[in-house]
């Protein structure tokens, strides 16, 4: 068996970057490290992807189990330079935090192609991958993948910044012409030194070190058997006969000022986050699938479908697959399609985002859009207006055409956390400072209040009352919403929103044969009665925050309409009469066209299809209000000649 | 296991009542039976419950009654302690489960043909519901088991049955009307019981748990007041007892202000 030491790298005649150098590729980012540590690990895991799989990824905060703990000081000692600026021997003699207990934090991933290639630098490679040589030995190489989310590697130097030791190990099984191979290597990255050699002369050192098979002036891995003797030795996790994949271990993990717990419920939270549009269960093989582990027992990460904040971001995903009223945004002068845009709406409870995800800027109802590439991970929630009411969330995704992904990614600081527009020269420039400009006018567009949403069911409802019953918590309620509105009836005029038509259109009466037989069937009857249109919706107002319902008016003639409100209690039923001294809802009023009116009876003498009315109540917090509106009468008009 | 009590078929309690209804309790103990021709018992569940068993809930019901004045006296002021330590006999005594208890002909039973007397001196001249358990909450006995079910408290094993007290009969039939949403939980009316303050001086005290059954009404929409723990529920009930304190001794809002219907404002 090989015996695997400590080399490290001396400055050669010709100058090279020291350690600190490369630690400071990364700047200063602007998100946490721990977000950084998922953000580049799962890009890096993604972009090796195999295929035909979902790709696993794994982080495991542990310790080193007490009878490998020999093991790791013998073995990880072993050549290793005598200096302060090596922590890892102070670490693992429990000298520096007065235990022996040494915590390691492990980031796998399985379903991908393991690091694969050369293991010497100075091998010309064609068109070979060269994994192996980017990860563990190069710094700052260009990208290789295609459409991959990396751009020249610096976040790896993340994985060195985690470690109070700056040391990592890696642990790899690759496919190779001769079959399946493992590889380990121990690699640190901590602080350029100068020490005495064997002959007492001083020499000094970039601070970069490797632990391995130490050749005159590299570092091979250990291969094969070797590697799988010295990872049983250290307690690795073996890999199964016919995976592949990366273990990175990053040993004694920095995670700032957190407990232990709280960090690994922060890096749950970060993979749903900064990951969800790669995680989610619609992507079939083609996903990733998370598990996070904290001293064996598993953390569950939030499933981006069913968590608060996160499902308003993926309805808006979806809507983008689906093109269902996704729109693409263009620059116009030069002429050139930038991306795709969805948007999505929601009514959610008052929430406080997780920390992972305040991080990112969302601090409370998402009032966001998620930009991202071809490789689609979040490059960052760019905010947009505040909504109307703290329960209205939206969340939008943009994400780049194809053709666009190197302009997008040009602008990228090494975090891929942003696109910085200034960073780019001439029509980059342009089309990326463009494309804000663009996403802010769609914002303005669809933050407005609900007038926007103005499409019309083709279906008139019978009933001489409607019930219009819908149940939204009010207020500042903690409870869930829940908003049993009617749905659209099939066949209405669907996608084409009538932003910019004259309202009325769509429900224009018998002079319109553009749709046929519905319609015309409906002036025949020539009922008149009233249909709510959308969800109710809170507003912020003078005084104070108010319930609004929607409504559009059915046929033509003679209406009046009452709107009753009142509080459902636990049984289902409506409260008859409130405790004393307690509020009940109150029906203001109601708005139609320019005017409005108060009470709860609305007299529209000469009601005309399609005309907008909406009816306001002012809602009693910590409690859910029914809102009904009935037709008290209805008269057709006549029609002419009969 | 439980014990299974006969039932009475409702023509035959029916029957028993018209006879019954009129009498007085000193004629009645004549009438007073350990079983009837028409009974019955549930087919599966439990022990049933032998007439020497019988006869001994009888004899500890009667003895109770004797000391509040059985049956010579009518009962008088301490018709609440008497209620109250019959519902802790019934509810220790008796070894039934919920679901048997749940059933009428049981009660009907217990009440038209083990004990017609004390249930006539209870109820003088009772109306139909009293004996036949057509509303078990409303039962003579039967109200009385489902109170002690509903209080119990197993964490004081000294005394389990120490909130009883808490609240009068017509109180609590407030809660038992609403038995459908908060009055189904045991859990709810104990944390509630725990924590009704003894003092209502100056406050309407019927009034005032009718408005706090409103408030967790109101709440249980959108809360599962059914799923919290204890420690949780009581200081919730705690600080709803107190919000209708306030707003009872405080004067009526006005009405509504004669004000516009509020536009939305723009930021």
């Amino acid at each position: 068996m090989k015996q695997a030491r400590w080399y490290s790298q001396p400055f050669p005649p010709a100058g090279s970057i020291s350690a600190e150098g490369i630690k400071r590729t990364l700047g200063k980012p602007p998100i946490p490290w721990p977000a950084i540590l998922i953000r580049e690990s799962a890009q890096n895991s993604w972009d090796a992807r195999v295929g035909g799989r979902p790709v696993g990824f794994t982080i495991n905060l542990s310790v080193v189990p007490p009878q490998n703990a020999n093991a790791w000081r013998t073995l990880l000692l072993e050549g290793a330079p005598h200096s302060d600026k090596f922590p890892l021997r102070q670490i693992l003699r429990g000298r520096e935090w007065h235990s022996t207990i040494v915590r390691t934090l492990t980031v796998s991933d399985r379903g991908t192609k393991g690091l694969g290639g050369p293991t010497r630098a100075d091998i010309a490679r064609g068109d070979e991958p060269r994994d192996w040589v980017s990860f563990v030995l190069n710094v700052g190489d260009p990208p290789d993948t295609k459409r991959g989310g990396g751009t020249y590697g610096y976040g790896k130097s993340i994985l060195y910044q985690m470690s109070r030791a700056g040391t990592i190990l890696v642990h790899t099984r690759t496919p190779t012409p001769a079959g399946l191979q493992n590889r380990l290597i121990g690699i640190c990255l901590g602080e350029s030194m100068e020490i005495a050699g064997e002959n007492g002369e001083l020499r000094p050192y970039t601070g970069r070190h490797w632990w391995g098979d130490a050749e005159k002036a590299h570092v091979e891995p250990l291969v094969g058997v070797d590697a799988e003797m010295a990872a049983k030795a250290l307690g690795l996790q073996p890999f199964d006969a016919d995976e592949s994949g990366t273990d990175v271990i990053i040993v004694e993990p920095d995670l700032g000022d957190q407990s232990d717990d709280e960090a690994v419920r922060y890096l749950a939270d970060a993979i749903a986050w900064n990951l969800w549009p790669i995680l989610l269960e619609q992507r079939g093989t083609e996903r990733m699938v998370p598990r996070v582990w904290h001293n064996g027992l598993s953390v569950p990460v939030p499933i981006p479908e069913k968590t608060r904040g996160l499902k308003t971001f993926v309805a808006a995903y979806r809507r983008l697959q689906e093109g269902d009223e996704a729109q693409t945004l263009l620059c116009g002068n030069p002429k050139k399609q930038l991306g795709r845009i969805a948007l999505e709406r929601q009514l959610i409870p008052v929430f406080e985002p997780p920390a992972a995800a305040q991080d990112l800027g969302i601090t409370s109802a998402p009032h966001h859009v998620c930009l991202m590439r071809a490789p689609e991970l979040v490059v960052k929630y760019h905010a947009g207006p505040e909504p109307i009411s703290a329960n209205l969330a939206y969340a939008g995704v943009f994400k780049a055409l194809d053709d666009m992904d190197r302009t997008y990614a040009a602008a990228e600081p090494p975090t891929h956390d942003d696109w910085v527009f200034t960073q780019l020269e001439g029509l980059e420039r342009t089309f990326v400072r463009t494309t804000f400009t663009r996403i802010k006018e769609r914002l303005a567009e669809f933050a407005r209040p609900a007038e926007v949403r103005s499409n019309a069911a083709r279906a008139p409802l019978g009933a001489v009352s409607n019930f219009l019953g819908s149940l939204v918590a009010a207020a500042t309620g903690t409870g869930a919403a829940s908003a049993l509105a009617p749905q659209m009836a099939p066949g209405g005029v669907g996608a084409e929103r009538g932003r910019a038509e004259p309202q009325g259109n769509d429900v224009a009466p018998a002079t319109s044969t553009a749709i046929g037989s519905e319609r015309s069937e409906r002036s025949g009857r020539e009922r008149v009665s009233i249909r709510l249109d959308g969800d109710p919706y809170f507003e912020d107002s003078e005084i104070g925050l108010l319930l609004v319902q929607d409504a559009l008016v059915v046929g033509n003639g003679h209406l009046v309409v009452q709107g009753t409100a009142g509080i459902m209690v636990a049984d289902g039923s409506r409260e008859q009469e409130p405790p004393d001294g307690f509020d009940e809802p109150v029906v203001l009023g109601w708005r139609y066209g320019t005017g409005e009116r108060q009470g709860d009876e609305l007299d529209l003498s000469d009601a005309t299809a399609g005309q907008r009315v909406a009816l306001v109540v002012q809602p009693v917090p910590d409690t859910i209000t029914q809102m009904d509106i009935s037709v008290l009468r209805a008269e057709g008009k006549i029609p002419h000649g009969s | 296991m439980s014990t299974l009590y006969p039932r009475l078929p409702a023509n035959a309690a029916k029957e028993r009542y018209i006879e019954i209804r009129d009498k007085g309790a000193v004629d009645l103990a004549r009438l007073s039976d350990t079983s009837h021709l028409g009974q019955y018992f549930a087919a599966t569940g439990g022990v049933r419950a032998a007439q020497d068993r019988l006869a001994w809930l009888r004899s500890q019901v009667v003895d109770l009654a004797a000391r509040h004045g059985f049956p010579g006296r009518p009962l008088g002021r301490s018709v609440h302690e008497f209620d109250t330590t019959l519902a802790r006999l019934l509810h220790a005594d008796m070894n039934l489960v919920p679901a048997e208890a749940a059933v009428r002909p049981m009660w009907a039973f217990l009440a038209a043909v083990l004990l017609p007397d004390v249930t006539v001196w209870r109820f003088p001249q009772p109306p139909e519901d009293r004996l036949l358990a057509t509303d078990i909450t409303r039962h003579v006995f039967g109200r009385l088991w489902w109170r002690a079910e509903l209080l119990r408290d197993d964490v004081r094993i000294d005394n389990p049955y120490h909130l009883l007290d808490v609240f009068p009969e017509r109180n609590f039939d407030q809660i038992l009307a609403r038995r459908r949403s908060i009055g189904g939980s045991p859990e709810l009316i104990r944390s509630l019981a725990k924590e009704w303050p003894k003092d209502w001086t100056g406050t309407n005290e019927t009034e005032a748990l009718r408005d706090v059954l409103k408030i967790l009404m109101r709440r249980g929409a959108f809360q599962d007041l059914f799923g919290l723990p204890e420690t949780l529920l009581r200081p919730e009930i705690a600080r709803t007892i107190l919000d209708v304190r306030h707003a009872r001794t405080r004067a009526h809002a006005d009405g509504v202000d004669e004000v516009s219907i509020g536009r939305y404002v723009r930021r």
